[in-house]
């Protein structure tokens, strides 16, 4: 990134470099991560036209939903999968767009209610948001998230559909890490 | 040699897991302990059968009121009021029926096999069913108590039932954390086909599985799923870790 390109621009730019069907890794810092999340759904949903599904284990669906919209972002565009409210007292289930699932340790629950998700977006271009690696890895063990994040990218290249996996870089182990960018077409770095 | 005819669940993952669904005729224990999804799992055969497949379906229970049985079903999109009214999915109580018929539960009809293969007999081949369920072949068994009755009543029943072309699940009711099939170990014996349902912990947190243990005459997944009940009905998962 130059001395005058903004996040957004790069975000722009590296997304604008890849081709349908990506599989992206984005590490990035705890200060810039909320806007390069952002900046990441204005390219897939405002520039790219894709519909998605964001899987949060970070934030609450209604602070994300209102977050988005605040930044111009179509919400309708996408489905969540909030897999943290619940541990805060909210019922499991579906709301709308929603589908709240008990917890992150649920991680097959996830990947059904996924399966669901897609199918409802139908033949369109889409992609897949996971907020975030090192968010999951509070709750799970890292051996449970590479096979996770594996059957998920496979997932991804056998429908052809996008994919975006967030993480912190300096939260994330090595290891998993080195696992996913072998798995993944590009790794984006953003400070 | 001719083609084995399949009956489909209607449940994608586990028609995959089968590999094309139950052998047609076959009688297929579902077994696992309370919660783990086995009345769900069969409700959702009946009226997936229906809907999807044009095939009458029949669901004795023996174990809870109707009403509660309808009424647990009211969230799920499978579920269809209207094949229940119109006699395409026969939902009956074992229980009430022979109260009707003047027997008394415990004693004569749920003591006598013959007297509940005619029943289930009569009534598949009233409504021209392709599926039956009986709910559960535990409290049948446990009325029968000895196991040379059991053994007859599940081979009569699975012999008559296929003649018709009707493809039956039994559920078995079985204690959590034991790697059995049945309470009384004839059932599986018997039966053509097994699917196992469990329950474990993942920190904290209970998680259901599928695992389909035998299918006669049938190439069949071995491998352990994870089972999640949504609103839109049973989905599998590839089980990541089972702790």
């Amino acid at each position: 990134m130059s001395d005058l390109e903004t996040l957004e621009d790069k975000v722009r730019r590296e997304m604008r470099s890849l081709r349908e069907g990506f599989v992206v890794l984005i590490l990035t810092s705890a200060e810039n991560f909320f806007k390069a999340t952002a900046a990441l759904l204005e390219y897939a949903v405002n520039e790219a036209f894709l519909n998605g599904v964001y899987i949060t284990a970070s934030r609450p669906y209604t602070y994300l939903a209102k977050a988005f919209e605040d930044k111009g972002i179509n919400t309708e565009k996408i489905r969540f999968i909030d897999c943290i409210s619940a541990l805060a007292g909210k019922h499991t289930g579906r709301e709308g767009n929603c589908i709240y699932v008990e917890n992150p340790v649920a991680l097959e629950t996830i990947s059904a209610h996924l399966d669901t998700l897609l199918s409802e977006i139908g033949p369109e271009k889409k992609f897949i948001f996971l907020d975030s690696l090192s968010t999951f890895l509070i709750y799970n063990t890292e051996s449970s998230i590479a096979k996770f994040s594996h059957s998920l990218i496979n997932k991804l290249r056998f429908l052809n559909t996008n994919g975006v996996f967030m993480s912190l870089e300096k939260e994330a182990p090595t290891e998993t890490i080195q696992r996913l960018i072998q798995l993944c077409d590009k790794v984006i770095k953003i400070d | 040699m001719a083609e084995m005819r399949m009956c489909l669940t209607g449940i994608k993952e586990l028609d995959i897991a089968l590999n094309g669904g139950f052998p047609e005729g076959a009688c297929v224990l579902v077994a696992g302990s309370s919660g783990t999804g086995k009345t769900i799992l069969s409700l959702e055969y009946l009226f997936r059968g229906t809907k999807e497949f044009h095939e009458n379906g029949v669901y004795v229970t023996l174990t809870e009121p109707l009403f509660k049985v309808l009424k647990n079903l009211e969230d799920f999109d499978f579920y269809d009021h209207e094949a229940v009214m119109s006699g395409a999915v026969t939902i009956m109580d074992l229980r009430q029926l022979s109260e009707k018929i003047g027997l008394k539960l415990g004693t004569m009809m749920i003591g006598e096999p013959e007297v509940i293969l005619d029943v289930l007999e009569n009534t598949v081949k009233g409504v021209k069913a392709k599926r039956l369920v009986l709910d559960s072949v535990t409290a049948v068994c446990y009325h029968l108590k000895d196991p040379e009755k059991i053994r007859n009543f599940i081979f009569k029943l699975g012999t008559s039932l296929a003649g018709m072309g009707c493809t039956t699940i039994l559920i078995s009711e079985i204690p959590p954390n034991e790697r059995i099939f049945s309470r009384f170990g004839v059932e599986e014996f018997i039966s053509d086909g097994i699917v196992l349902l469990e329950q474990f912990e993942r920190k904290g947190t209970l998680f259901r599985t599928l695992q389909v243990v035998k299918m006669r005459g049938k190439n069949h997944k071995r491998d352990k799923q994870m089972l999640v009940i949504t609103p839109q009905g049973i989905k599998l998962a590839p089980l990541i870790e089972e702790a």
